[in-house]
């Protein structure tokens, strides 16, 4: 019998999780673990929210929302109880050393292992040359796409830095792609790596930058297409209305001349010389922010070379004075060429409406639905005041997830999980061994299922990304198909030579048990050590008497369908061998199984 | 109120179907309501209505030549423009919506929008203007949808499932309501299947036991997937010897005309279809992105429409289909080049109360000094007249100022036949 505690982690074999981790910056660990339990959350003032997981504790609330959950053995309780003396100071060791990284070893391992990963590594122009020009079909191949909507799972599930995958799905969802659109599905490995991953912790106007020059945006909003006089002004918009200031700064068909101004302490490029300007934006610096665009193209002709890497073309730009967030003042004088596209994404990056809009973004997606102002007008701040600095969004997280309102129960277990959500942090709770890759018949089938619950990343078509919005994810079909999705991957043995679970439900019973008295496998007690397991708690007195867990029991207590059979009595312990080899006629097995999909589908787990 | 009509349906038709040993076919057995059934088809990105609906003849054909050389639908050639003996014809790939329009079923509504000063051109603005149906407030709580279904005196609290979704998320017109059936497929819809699927759907119920919006969802979930599992959907003949697009969206149609048979009291369903953000290679000589998607949504609307007229149904159902905005009149580049996002468009509505065969609205004309701005088709109906027309003559509420709050001084766009008007004592 395989040992199911470490089975997880066998690739990693020789390093302890504190090995693993204190490889990262750490200060000393102080003596004193003494373990407060919190008082309940308060009740919430939104409506939206299910019963919570009762006195949930401090590690589980940030390891479900700047992680995908717990993960039992490895990062939990026991782990975040050693990273300081308080709750305060734990929290904000386990945010330095998640957002400094460092060598990812079992996600490095597990793609070295599938072995089918090829366009990770490669180069903007190799992905183009390899990918995007195919001389014989004329067709561009999808397969870095392809590679990154499973390597998104296999990072997620076993990265020692969640929350740095978090922050990625995060600007993933902000500078949105459709990951399939023509140009992007050959170059998606550059997008993540060069563009997202490469600035996310970085400069917001750099970051704004990168992606204005990389060519899945290019294509993906027609700005290949935006030229002088026939200015195409899709991107121009989106990259005011969602990338920078927001839609909520939108002062709608107005003039320029009719917004109020603020002043701004900010000179030289496009600043106007009183440092006024616009407070809101109006269409016309829609256009205008797409005239200053025109010519940003991609080196997508033989006659330029082919690269695949951002062109630009002085003779398609619009090389005339240009008034942008200024009232009507050309602030953009006559022939400046390529400085006008950059010197606008300064303008839109250090204005104060994207600080707010991003940092409004930030606590809805991380803290509440409903956050309180307080924090995002903080985080802004934070936000403006270090619009220049290298590590701005850095410090923009840091200020966010140590922030009073982070920490407040009231806003606790207040978001629905999204599906990818789920799914993630159920293989994490569950111990998952599957290495979810490309070419890979399993993975196949889990992509079919994980593709009908309306989540699968990169799949979103508008430029707005995946709503983090609780509500847009509380109907039936995400619901349900989610799920499913779950259903599939505890009831699935891997193929091979050795099918194993995928995650080993009955496998940590038979652990649990085997070597204790028959007479201990009592219906309370296996389910509470499932419980007790996902959750990474067990309150005062036991599971008994929780409704959740008395809703699970009335499950895996039900009669068989053999009517011969009665209801199994609670008070009865169950033979082992009914139990280990999943025995007709109760087949407690699968009623295991089944009890342990309800503990994920209930709202203890669905709501972090 | 209406999870506990669900509640009764389940028991009643378990208990029916654990008798006669097989599945119901009908809900309410053979007894056919009434009920007038709105289906809402929102199409996403600003459909293009002056390339779906183009000017034919006169001086707006003229000015649409001369605005766009390189995206116009042709008059002449093996994809002109359908002639409908008016001053407007129909895309080439609307072949169905120009039968349906022949047939007296089918009515045009050019020129509408939100209103002049509220109008914008940002899709998450004026996408939310218009489902949220309370133009110039995005914040609004719910949809206009939702609030017919709560001030409707049609809406009893008897049906079964008012308000259906065939799509994977539910629209913004339904925000707040958090008690729609939402499906996308019927087939394989239910956690944990096998010997102990019915206990698992009632823990999963038990452990929702509260009156949140997330128990709500999930008892509507628990609820919608016990209906699939006990209606028989699968063979499934549609009326009239229709048959539709094998593509998503002609299964998304399908799905609700199979569900409005059976006869569960839909007072509305929803679906909607994307696409529509044309800014780069729109098409021209009436082929290409565009044209595929036209026929995409022609063929299966028609499909819909066949089947439930088919069926004897299509005095009880009116389909609408709008967009959040229409698009610029001038193309936006050369050839290869597409359209900006603009405002005024065209607004379609099929049923067997509405008089079709005709043109409403207004089109004020595509000269720089009649487009709005100099640039939009002018938006000169508001697109709440036209909706408050179906939900007050069709639908049979006359609570408009709760459905649109904000909305005064409506008129009757008279697309609706005064003799078929609803004859409940309300104004007409």
């Amino acid at each position: 019998m395989k040992d199911h505690r470490s089975s997880r982690r066998r690739l990693v074999t020789g390093l302890s999780t504190a090995g693993l981790l204190t490889a990262l910056p750490f200060t000393p660990l102080t003596a004193a673990k003494t373990y407060t339990p919190l008082k309940p959350p308060k009740k919430p003032s939104a409506t939206l929210k299910a019963a919570p997981l009762p006195a949930q504790t401090f590690a589980g609330m940030v390891l479900n929302r700047l992680g995908y959950g717990i993960t039992p053995g490895f990062m939990d309780e026991n782990f975040f109880q050693g990273l300081g003396s308080n709750d305060a100071n734990r929290l904000s060791q386990f945010v330095n050393q998640q957002l400094a990284g460092g060598n990812d070893v079992e996600v490095n391992q597990r793609i070295n292992q599938a072995g089918t990963y090829e366009t990770l590594n490669k180069t903007l122009n190799q992905l183009w040359v390899d990918y995007h020009i195919d001389i014989n079909d004329q067709t561009s191949s999808s397969r870095p796409i392809y590679e990154h909507m499973r390597l998104k799972f296999l990072r997620s599930t076993y990265s020692l830095f969640p929350l740095r995958e978090r922050i990625a799905e995060f600007w993933h969802d902000h500078f949105n792609i459709y990951g399939y659109d023509y140009y992007a599905r050959s170059v998606w490995s550059s997008w993540d790596r060069d563009v997202i991953r490469t600035h996310m912790l970085g400069n917001f106007k750099d970051f704004l930058i990168a992606t204005a020059r990389h060519p899945a945006m290019l294509y993906y909003l027609d700005n290949h297409n935006n030229f002088d006089g026939d200015s195409n002004e899709n991107y121009g918009r989106e990259m005011i209305e969602l990338h920078t200031l927001g839609v909520e700064n939108y002062y709608g068909l107005a003039q320029p001349g009719d917004v109020p101004k603020i002043f701004v302490d900010e000179s030289g490029g496009a600043w106007p010389g009183d440092g006024m300007i616009q407070k809101f934006y109006v269409d016309n610096d829609v256009y205008e922010t797409a005239r200053c665009l025109t010519g940003w193209r991609v080196n997508d002709s033989s006659s330029l070379g082919d690269t695949g890497e951002f062109y630009y073309d002085n003779g398609r730009h619009d090389n005339f004075a240009k008034a942008v967030l200024s009232g009507g003042y050309q602030n953009f004088p006559a022939n400046k060429g390529e400085d006008d596209g950059l010197k606008v994404m300064e303008m839109l990056a250090y204005h104060p409406g994207t600080g707010k809009h991003i940092a409004g973004k930030l606590a809805r997606a991380f803290i509440s639905d409903n956050p309180p102002q307080q924090v995002i007008d903080d985080v802004a701040a934070v936000f403006h005041d270090n619009r220049a600095a290298a590590n701005q969004l850095e410090l923009v997280f840091k200020a966010l997830f140590n922030h009073a309102a982070f920490s407040d129960p009231q806003y606790w277990q207040s978001k629905v999980k999204r599906p990818f959500d789920v799914v993630v942090s159920a293989m994490r709770a569950c111990d998952a061994d599957f290495t979810i890759q490309p070419d890979d018949g399993d993975s196949n089938s889990f992509g079919y299922r994980m593709d009908d619950t309306g989540h699968f990343p990169y799949d979103w078509r508008p430029p707005d990304g995946y709503p983090t919005d609780s509500a847009f994810w509380m109907n039936s079909t995400a619901l349900v198909q989610t799920w499913k999705t779950v259903d599939w991957l505890i009831d699935h043995d891997s193929s091979g030579n050795t099918p194993d679970p995928l995650l080993p439900i009955l496998p940590y019973v038979i652990q649990h048990f085997q070597n204790l008295p028959q007479t201990q496998l009592l219906p309370d007690n296996i389910l509470s050590f499932w419980m007790s397991r996902i959750f990474d708690q067990t309150p005062t007195g036991g599971w008994t008497g929780d409704p959740v867990f008395e809703s699970i029991m009335t499950f895996f207590l039900s009669r068989p369908s053999d009517l011969a059979y009665p209801q199994w009595p609670r008070s009865n312990f169950i033979e082992k061998d009914q139990l280990f080899e999943n025995k007709w006629p109760y087949y407690w097995g699968t009623r295991l199984r089944g009890a342990v999909k309800l503990m994920i589908a209930s709202p203890y787990f669905m709501q972090r | 109120m209406s999870s506990m009509n669900r509640r009764k349906f389940l028991q009643s038709s378990a208990l029916l179907a654990g008798l006669s040993g097989v599945k119901i076919s009908r809900a309410n057995g053979l007894r056919s309501s009434s009920q007038p059934i709105v289906i809402d088809l929102f199409m996403r990105g600003g459909l293009d209505g002056l390339n779906l609906v183009p000017p034919y003849s006169g001086n707006n054909w003229i000015e649409y030549d001369i605005l766009r050389p390189d995206l116009q639908v042709p008059k002449t050639g093996s994809n002109k423009m359908l002639d409908l003996g008016e001053a407007f014809g129909f895309h080439p790939a609307a072949t169905g919506f120009r039968d349906m329009y022949l047939d007296g079923d089918l009515a045009i509504i050019h020129g509408t929008g939100l209103p002049k000063p509220l109008v914008t051109r940002s899709h998450f603005d004026a996408t939310k203007a218009t489902e949220l149906g309370t133009p110039g407030n995005t914040f609004t709580a719910d949809g206009w949808l939702t609030r017919h279904l709560q001030s409707s005196p049609q809406i009893t609290g008897a049906e079964v499932i008012p308000v259906l979704v065939s799509s994977g998320s539910k629209p913004l017109s339904l925000q707040d309501y958090f008690n729609a059936l939402t499906v996308d497929q019927v087939s394989g819809y239910h956690p944990n299947p096998g010997s102990y699927e019915d206990q698992h759907v009632a823990a999963i119920s038990g452990m929702y036991a509260g009156t949140s919006a997330m128990d709500q969802a999930v008892n509507g979930a628990m609820d919608t997937l016990q209906i699939l599992h006990q209606l028989d959907l699968n063979n499934y003949q549609p009326g009239g010897g229709v048959i539709y697009p094998d593509n998503s969206f002609g299964d998304q149609l399908q799905l609700i005309a199979q569900l409005i048979k059976e006869d569960l009291n839909v007072n509305v369903a929803t679906a909607e279809l994307g696409g529509w953000d044309t800014h780069d290679r729109q098409g021209d000589g009436g082929v290409g992105t565009f044209a595929d998607r036209v026929g995409y949504l022609s063929n299966a609307v028609t499909a819909l429409w066949q089947d439930l007229k088919g069926s004897g149904l299509g005095q009880q159902v009116t389909i609408v289909i709008h967009s959040e905005f229409g698009r610029r009149a001038k193309q936006n580049g050369g050839s290869n080049s597409g359209t900006d996002h603009g405002s005024g468009n065209v607004m379609i509505v099929i049923g067997g109360r509405v008089n079709g065969g005709q043109m409403y609205g207004q089109f004020v004309g595509l000269e720089q000094s009649e487009l709005f701005q100099g640039e939009d088709v002018s938006p000169e109906v508001d697109y709440r007249q036209v909706l408050g027309t179906i939900v007050k003559e069709v639908l049979g509420n006359p609570h408009l100022d709760q459905v649109f709050p904000g909305y005064s001084g409506h008129q009757s766009m008279n697309f609706v036949s005064s003799d078929l008007i609803f004859a409940n004592g309300f104004d007409t």
